[in-house]
């Protein structure tokens, strides 16, 4: 039995259950989350107001940012926090969110706070979720099952839209919806193409291939006028655009690139359009989690989990020191 | 430096964690709960990690994790077993081999695999874990201690003492004499299934007469006056066969056992009330003996057979102790907690903490998972589920009291789970105790089960000698004794002539002015609650005894038949849409049946259908490995057994020995006490038993065992629990 740790939110789809200790089993041998007054994995409560002349940062993101396989004192953020040991860190990630559900917490939870720093940390991979409008799980019986979840919508020269809002609350069988809505659940299928060929030659030949043909998972930022690529740059620069200070985007590399499978360089090039300094600054840690060791890198997930262990962690708080650091 | 132990009972029958911080119990809970799944022998990964959870610490903050059993004795006693009845125990062999050299001699490897951990990794002997768990937590300095049950290792039941010089053995009786197995050879026999029927089967026996106490003390168990006994394996199968009984048992009842679809008749009832009546008489002359041989002025006890609250009644009212503490999970689920106490004050000498009150410091069994309003409100959003809050508690309890006065039954879910085999307030189910088809109603319209089954009251602590004779606290459900007589009416239970037995229509005469909860012997399984245990189920009782005058309501566990005790919201949630239950609380949220939308998960049928009367014969042999299990049988361990038959080397006594004045074996109680064990040290601790017994024939087995052993590894256990036989490996 796992013990149910989110909640229904209209607006970003779901949070946390506020003010809750819970153990998740994980293959990694398990991690303790604890939640806030306000539904995020977080010890301390939060409240618009400082409560000190401390600074303060808000880091958003997803399950990476959130600390999916290990506990709140293991993520990066706390460790980062112990090594300014100046300034809070408060963490509002959300486990399995895109960067338009990342925003709208932004908007919901944060926007009238008192902060020093955003850090708004989007894993690479985050650009197939603001493509998205449904999430998949399977339910109990083994059926394909969608929830609703808000997305942004782009159109040139108009600010962007939001659309399900209200989230729906009733999940739907994925039979229930228009086939060319069926496109725009996330999770939906393998990537065929590697899926058979990874069956025919495993991994060995897949890298080669890859290698050969520049392949990349992430193919929607090869191109600026990919319409994925529009709307995240769109929801990044809106949400810029709302924050007075400054503003680090983090870019997190998946595993594809600090195993060096795929080619960071399209993804590199894509957030660079987007650094306007002093106001937004992009940091890329992929250098610093390159001068590990390859046989190293292995272990910054875990054995059956992309998720960050606690090494990626403190790599990549290490990484975030360097450029936080200048600000307090 | 806190110091954190945790105990795993596991791979026998209903697994559990348990967790202890310095002493103190921080967090016990039966595996079974989790996963949905009754008596689930498996590995308990989900209760360990709510037992992690509830303290918010990391794996790698436990000081010790502590198995509650000792793989080495155990595998003794298996093979010396499996010779003994060579040729005939192929079968056993089959079952006993899965299990031991499958799981449990891979324990230590198991563990930190999973746990991914460094911590030592101890293992207890099983009969200690037991006394331990009776012991450290009950509310006296020092104690002489009573473990009873079906089989641990080598021993079925220890008398010592525990002090603050820890847990003494003084004597133990061996197997296969046994006095749980014995009562599970008749719950076999009487048509229910061994290692959850037993209950069952004391229920039924007050509507027996001992008739055959006679037969079975001449021909089944011989019985010594200081209570030691030995059992007469002619007539038991679980030697040899996966059965409890065998064909000469059928005949010495002159029939073979019920069919579970047959009705009961009266023999059935008469048989459970004399298999009833001489374990009475056993538990009460080993208490004497225990009161003798130690001079203690208090008892504790464990095992499953210390489960048995009839005979615990008998044994309170004889008033040969002072006081007398039971462990309310008595059964292996309280092993864990044992061995984890055990530790802690043994291993690593941390001085035992006791209650400023004179109470026990189990803090009533609530051990397991609370989850918080918001939680539940959550859970309820989530679905859409309608509830309704109440202004405060004092409205909630006036609310619910006037609902159960008025005939309504409610799913009560409140506060953290209990630990044990019994509902004590927190999973409960709740009704009024004065109408007479309380039972009737909650029995087939709720529970889904045999109308013969009594139910238990909950009656506030002080008000207790009000209804009942018993003038002490019995806060665990562990406790038999008769309603007062001013409250009985004329019933006088009819002794009819075999296949007349109308349990339902008995049921329905009005025995009392509680009649619910009064058996049809005028006796009453009794809770007291107070309200350091619970105070809001000792409030809400309260309240229930303002608005009618009775400070005693009917508690029975929530769950329906085949289902564990529920756990979390969504388990009550289902079990009281799947019944005829009027009104859910989750904690502060009330919910109404007539409100709720139209509910399809219903898991009901294949509950029931796993639970069914109707159990199919079949011999639970392991299909996979079954050839080399078959062929090292056959080329190794029939050949020692004809060895060891020709150097006339017996194990253990096949047939009572009337000669002797006593059964009972003096405790070493240095041997294998705490150890830790790897598959290494099991093949060495084994080696060195044997040589010592002169046992070279054995030593010689030990290579091919455990190259059998690594052929057949399972990284869990495989095999559900048997309703035929006693998990006895």
């Amino acid at each position: 039995m796992q013990k149910q740790i989110f909640q229904y939110h209209p607006v970003i789809g779901y949070t946390f259950i506020p003010n809750i200790k819970a153990r998740i089993q994980h293959n990694g041998g398990g991690y303790l989350i604890k939640t806030n007054n306000i539904g995020f994995r977080d010890n301390r409560d939060f409240s618009l107001n400082k409560n000190s002349n401390r600074g303060r940062i808000l880091v958003f993101g997803d399950s990476y940012t959130a600390g999916d396989g290990v506990s709140n004192g293991s993520r990066y953020t706390e460790i980062l926090e112990q090594s300014l040991s100046g300034p809070e860190l408060y963490n509002f990630g959300l486990p399995a969110s895109g960067t338009d559900q990342q925003y709208l917490v932004f908007k919901e939870f944060v926007k009238d706070a008192e902060y020093d720093l955003i850090i708004i940390s989007v894993l690479v991979e985050n650009i197939t979720r603001v493509a998205s409008r449904y999430k998949l799980y399977k339910s109990s019986s083994g059926e394909n099952m969608i929830m609703e979840k808000p997305y942004f919508m782009v159109e040139k020269d108009k600010p962007i839209q939001l659309f399900h809002n209200p989230v729906s609350k009733e999940p739907k069988n994925i039979k229930e919806i228009p086939k060319n809505e069926i496109k725009y659940v996330h999770g939906l299928g393998k990537n065929k193409p590697i899926y058979y060929l990874k069956k025919l030659g495993g991994k060995q030949l897949i890298n080669i291939l890859k290698k050969f043909y520049k392949y990349n998972h992430y193919t929607q930022y090869n191109n600026p006028n990919n319409i994925s690529w529009q709307t995240m740059k769109a929801i990044l620069k809106s949400w810029a655009k709302e924050v007075q200070t400054p503003v680090i985007i983090c870019p997190i590399p998946t595993h594809y690139h600090y195993e060096e499978t795929d080619f960071a360089n399209y993804y590199q090039t894509r957030f660079q359009e987007l650094y306007d300094p002093p106001h937004i600054i992009i940091h890329d840690p992929l250098d610093d989690y390159l001068k590990v060791t390859k046989s190293k890198r292995r272990s910054l997930r875990f054995a059956t989990d992309v998720h960050p262990t606690k090494l990626q962690h403190e790599l990549l708080s290490q990484s975030l020191h360097k450029i936080v650091s200048s600000y307090f | 430096m806190s110091i954190y132990v945790l105990g795993i009972s596991a791979f026998y029958h209903d697994s559990s964690a348990a967790l202890v911080k310095d002493g103190e119990i921080i967090a016990a809970a039966q595996e079974e709960r989790f996963t949905r799944k009754k008596f689930d022998p498996r590995f308990p990964h989900n209760a360990v990690n709510y037992c992690l959870e509830e303290a918010f610490i990391e794996v790698c903050e436990i000081d010790a994790i502590v198995y509650y059993d000792n793989p080495v004795l155990t595998l003794d006693r298996v093979i010396k077993s499996i010779i003994s009845t060579a040729p005939k125990s192929i079968e056993q062999w089959e079952k006993a081999a899965g299990s031991i050299l499958g799981v449990k001699v891979f324990i230590e490897d198991n563990i930190r695999n999973v746990l991914k951990t460094d911590a030592p990794i101890l293992f207890t002997k099983h009969h200690r874990a037991h006394a331990a768990s009776a012991f450290y937590p009950s509310p006296f300095k020092d104690a002489a201690f009573l473990t009873i049950d079906g089989v641990g290792e080598w021993e079925t039941t220890t008398i010592g003492t525990g002090s603050d010089r820890g847990i003494k053995t003084f004597k133990t009786i061996h197997y296969p004499h046994s006095l749980g197995l014995l009562y599970s050879a008749f719950t076999y026999y009487t048509g229910f299934k061994v290692n959850s029927g037993e209950y069952k089967l004391m229920g039924l026996a007050p509507y027996g007469e001992p008739k055959y106490v006679n037969i079975i003390k001449t021909n089944l168990i011989d019985i010594k006056p200081d209570g030691s006994f030995q059992l007469n394996m002619d007539y038991f199968g679980f030697l040899e066969t996966n059965y409890m009984t065998n064909e000469k048992f059928n005949t010495l009842f002159r029939s073979k056992p019920r069919d579970p679809e047959e009705r009961i008749t009266k023999k059935d009832v008469d048989i459970a009330a004399s298999i009833q009546k001489v374990t009475e008489e056993v538990v009460l002359k080993l208490a004497k003996h225990t009161k003798e041989t130690t001079m203690a002025n208090n008892l504790v006890m464990a095992g499953g057979v210390a489960l048995n609250c009839v005979a615990n009644g008998v044994l309170l009212k004889e008033g040969l102790f002072d006081d007398i503490w039971i462990q309310p999970a008595a059964g292996d689920a309280g092993g864990a907690l044992g061995a984890a106490l055990l530790i802690t004050h043994e291993y690593f000498h941390v001085s035992r903490k006791m209650n400023i009150k004179g109470r026990d410091t189990q803090k009533g069994s609530f051990l397991g998972p609370k989850f918080s309003k918001s939680e539940i409100v959550s859970y309820l959003h989530k679905e859409s589920y309608p509830y309704h809050v109440f202004k405060n508690n004092k409205e909630q309890n006036q609310f619910i009291a006037r609902s159960i006065a008025e005939g309504k039954v409610v799913g009560y879910f409140n506060g953290r789970m209990e630990f044990g085999p019994r509902a004590l307030g927190a999973r409960s189910i709740i009704g009024d105790p004065r109408s007479s088809k309380t039972q009737t109603i909650m029995n087939l319209k709720i529970k889904y089960r045999e109308s013969f089954r009594p139910f238990a009251p909950s009656v506030i602590y002080d008000k207790c000698s009000e209804y009942f004779d018993l003038h002490k606290e019995s806060p665990y459900m562990l406790l038999v004794t008769q309603v007062n007589k001013y409250r009985q009416c004329n019933f006088k239970l009819s002794k009819g002539k075999d296949e007349e037995m109308d349990l339902i229509e008995i049921v329905r005469q009005k025995r009392s002015d509680i009649p619910a909860i009064t058996h049809v012997d005028f006796s009453a399984r009794i809770q007291s609650v107070h309200p350091d245990d619970n105070n809001e189920y000792y409030g809400l009782i309260k309240e229930f005894e303002q608005q009618t005058g009775y400070g005693v309501i009917v508690n029975t566990s929530f769950n329906v038949r085949g289902e564990p005790i529920v756990c979390s919201p969504q388990d009550a949630y289902n079990c009281f849409m799947n019944t005829e239950m009027d009104i859910l609380v989750l904690e502060e949220c009330v919910l109404y049946k007539s409100e709720q939308p139209k509910y399809s998960q219903s898991n009901l049928k294949e509950l029931l259908e796993n639970d069914s009367a109707v159990i199919e014969k079949k011999i639970m042999r392991p299909s996979v490995n079954k050839e080399l299990l078959d062929s090292f049988y056959d080329n190794k361990l029939i050949k020692i057994a004809k060895i060891m038959k020709k150097k006339k080397l017996v194990f253990f006594e096949l047939r009572p020995n009337q000669n002797v004045e006593s059964y009972f074996i003096a405790s070493n109680n240095n041997e294998l006490k705490i150890m830790e064990l790897s598959i290494d040290g099991i093949v060495s601790h084994l080696k060195a038993m044997w040589c010592k017994e002169g046992l070279n024939e054995l030593t010689g087995l030990l290579d091919p065992l455990f190259i059998l052993a690594n052929k057949i590894r399972q990284k869990d256990h495989s095999e559900d629990v048997s309703p035929f036989i006693y998990a006895m490996f």
